[in-house]
């Protein structure tokens, strides 16, 4: 008998899942960490809950858990639907699935313990960096080969930017992990210095050019043509967004270290390519939202593609501020202050979060054998709430940021510092408690995506398996 | 100089791609890749696991 070939979509539902659970944990200790900057005696003297340890467990747990799922669930699916072919290797996807819970859990246990690497988004320690490469090679081969063995000739667009994302993440994680382990649990990096700040930071900013950009631009290049049921605008704008994107990214990362023991030209580059990364991103950010010219009032109707095109309102307004930060004679103001916690909440809550949020309502309930969501008002409701949460955390973080950086160089006549550092603290204290109000919004906002996502999978009894597609012409 | 040549060829190359990209030759293809998100509307296939 002839056996039918089907798309994997067990993976993909796997990873669905833990993109949820994984968003309202990262996001749960973001809020908590949010309330201990507004009241201190929330770390209750206990090491472990300390802002210090908490802080990169909530980074990772939202980079890397949250998105890194929503990334594993999209790229999967999409690669198969637009390959026509199913998955390379079932038993390697699986791995990744696993492997890559293992690494968060890992990372859920290690980081509390005070267990860390010191690099910022890198904090995990070798053996858990080890695993994570393993799952990832994995992810590559899973993910390249199933673009080997595709039916379609042509390699569709976001497969470009999910296949960028993972091959550079890999190069990346990597050479910036270098390190001469002395125990299980300790080790030191072989770069020293300015060079190692160097290598930090060109890890550090192509995480987010590749893992938060690149990645969630591939979910944008197939899920808002999806849902607004409309071809992307210009599908050759595309091509060149890719290309201009990747080869420009790569360079902007010692914008990240101005006025440091960096040589001045190297923040100079830095600051240059950053400012001329408003082009692609821009270029993108219209790409996807011309691609509901004439189809605006679907935005009435579709709660899911508000969160799409909002998500690139985010994306436009970040890119722009970015490389306005990224000026040095902004960035002497800005760096260090809150506005730079502005600036990301910005991009991750408004750009990655909710483009993420928005392809796992498109296909969550396809994945379940579901029509739709099983309540489209509980979509309008997380829209609204989440929306007016990441207003609230990002306004108050821009005002807290500037008056920060005033405060800190303002000087006296005779040339001292008109103010110490805790009165810009003190002063600080009411948009901290605005930034946990409107944290609390969005995390709300996600809890009605967990019933939503419940009451959606629970009373699917049989789930689907879709088949490919066959040839046209073979 | 050497780097100076390098930059010339990257931008060059990137020129050449935009090209590429606007090419009337490459339209039907495009157009046929544009469309691959929309296509499943048609193959959704429910049946349970053989």
């Amino acid at each position: 008998m002839q056996t039918v070939e089907t798309y994997n979509d067990k993976v993909v539902r796997q990873f669905t899942i833990a993109t949820v659970v994984w968003g309202v944990v990262g996001m749960l200790v973001g809020l908590f960490i949010a309330a201990q900057l507004a009241w201190p005696a929330l770390n209750f003297d206990i090491a472990w809950l300390s802002y210090g340890r908490l802080r990169p467990l909530h980074t990772n747990a939202v980079i890397f858990a949250f998105g890194g799922s929503g990334l594993f669930a999209t790229s999967y699916y999409v690669v198969q639907r637009t390959c026509h072919v199913r998955l390379f290797s079932d038993r390697l996807a699986s791995f990744t699935f696993w492997g890559w819970q293992a690494v968060i859990v890992a990372a859920a246990v290690s980081l509390p313990m005070g267990l860390t690497q010191s690099h910022e988004y890198a904090e995990l320690i070798w053996p858990i960096d080890i695993l994570i490469t393993l799952v990832w090679v994995s992810y590559a081969v899973v993910f390249f080969g199933t673009i080997a063995k595709r039916r379609i000739r042509h390699i569709f667009v976001a497969n470009w930017f999910f296949g960028a994302y993972i091959l550079t993440i890999a190069v990346l994680h990597i050479f910036n992990n270098l390190q001469v382990p002395v125990s299980l649990t300790e080790s030191y990096p072989i770069y020293a210095g300015a060079v190692d700040a160097m290598v930090q930071w060109w890890y550090g900013h192509n995480a987010v050019g590749f893992f938060l950009t690149a990645g969630f631009l591939g979910i944008m290049y197939y899920y808002v043509p999806k849902q607004a049921q409309r071809p992307i605008y210009s599908y050759r704008l595309s091509v060149v967004h890719f290309w201009a994107l990747i080869s420009i990214y790569m360079w902007a990362g010692p914008h990240h270290l101005h006025y440091t023991a960096l040589p001045d030209w190297a923040q100079s580059l830095g600051m240059v390519f950053s400012l001329i990364l408003l082009a692609p991103s821009w270029g993108g950010m219209i790409n996807g939202m011309m691609t509901l010219s004439g189809a605006w009032h679907k935005l009435r109707t579709d709660p899911i593609l508000k969160f799409m095109i909002v998500s690139l309102s985010f994306y436009g307004m970040s890119t722009f501020e970015g490389p306005m930060m990224s000026i040095k004679t902004v960035n002497a103001l800005s760096h260090y202050t809150d506005w730079t916690i502005g600036h990301v909440h910005s991009g991750a809550l408004g750009w990655v979060a909710f483009i993420t949020i928005g392809a796992v309502y498109s296909m969550l309930p396809k994945l379940f054998g579901r029509e739709r969501m099983h309540s489209i008002k509980a979509i309008d409701a997380h829209f609204w709430i989440a929306t007016i949460g990441i207003v609230l955390y990002i306004t108050a973080m821009w005002i807290a940021g500037v008056m920060q950086g005033l405060m800190w160089r303002a000087t006296n006549p005779d040339g001292t510092l008109t103010y110490t550092f805790v009165e810009s603290v003190r002063q600080t204290y009411p948009y901290y408690v605005t930034r946990f109000v409107g944290g609390l919004m969005f995390l709300s906002g996600m809890l009605i995506m967990v019933w939503n996502v419940w009451k959606t999978c629970l009373p699917a009894r049989e789930i689907p398996v879709v088949r490919v597609p066959a040839p046209a012409h073979a | 100089m050497i780097s100076g040549i390098l930059t010339a060829i990257l931008l060059l190359t990137f020129i050449g791609i935009w090209a590429w990209a606007w090419s009337r030759r490459r339209q039907p293809d495009f157009n046929e890749a544009a469309n691959l998100p929309l296509e499943e509307s048609h193959a959704p296939k429910q049946e349970r696991d053989a």
